[in-house]
């Protein structure tokens, strides 16, 4: 068993004997769901043990269905290491951002639903006026400037 | 014969029966559980299957955890 390059010393570990690596965060800064997010890709290409102490540290621990050279377990290291990160500011955006991205995500759907149907136009209130337009946008030029008369004749 | 043993606060009780059922044909298991964790005996029907089973078992519990959105739901859900 020997320390990752690259990483603190108590963080993460890296048997090559065993064929496996392991990362211990901090359940704080990386919390469930993000743990999660990271590991469920790799379910496919690692077995996968998640562990909790009792001082608050989450112990993920990975062991590659392919037999792995060390080189290719400092990468399976790596690459946990960037899922977590990514997915723990993906969750991090979602906390702060939350609001916003409900408004957006709700238009969106909302202007994915298409055209009215025919009962929807029915119910509409066609009498009342459509819109104020205090600018005059809506009116034509000739409305507003007078008719454009003999212009373009020859 | 070895013991896994799933943390509650990340491991679905109901994800970790369903892996066992999932599994019961090639190995017997027996659950114990203490405050934080379930700790569950795998003896595979074939020595040569044991590894294989306790580390798909693993795998399997966490990705029906997962899917279930953790073990935070409620366990008759």
């Amino acid at each position: 068993m020997s320390a990752a390059p690259g990483f603190p010393d108590d963080a993460a570990e890296i048997d090559a004997d065993d064929g496996r690596v392991s990362l211990v965060v901090d359940a704080e800064l990386y919390p469930r769901d993000a743990v999660y997010a990271a590991v469920m890709p790799m379910l496919a290409t690692a077995f996968v043990m998640l562990d909790q102490s009792t001082d608050g540290k989450t112990r993920i621990e990975l062991r590659p269905r392919a037999e792995s050279d060390p080189a290719a377990l400092r990468a399976m290291l790596g690459g946990l290491a960037n899922e977590l990160l990514v997915a723990t500011t993906r969750a991090e955006i979602v906390k702060r951002r939350g609001g916003l991205l409900e408004a957006v995500t709700r238009r969106a759907i909302s202007g994915a639903m298409g055209a009215p149907s025919l009962d929807d136009l029915e119910g509409f209130d066609l009498d009342g006026d459509a819109f104020e337009d205090p600018l005059g946008i809506a009116d034509s030029w000739d409305r507003a400037h007078g008719a454009s008369e003999g212009k373009g004749e020859a | 014969m070895s013991t896994l043993r799933f943390h509650k606060e990340l491991y679905s009780g109901m994800a970790v029966d369903a892996a066992m059922k999932r599994f019961e044909r090639f190995a017997t298991f027996e659950v114990a559980d203490d405050a934080s964790h379930w700790a569950v005996d795998v003896q595979a029907k074939r020595a040569e299957h044991q590894v294989q089973i306790e580390r798909e078992l693993g795998n399997f519990a966490l990705g029906l955890t997962i899917e279930r959105g953790g073990p935070d739901v409620a366990e008759d859900a």
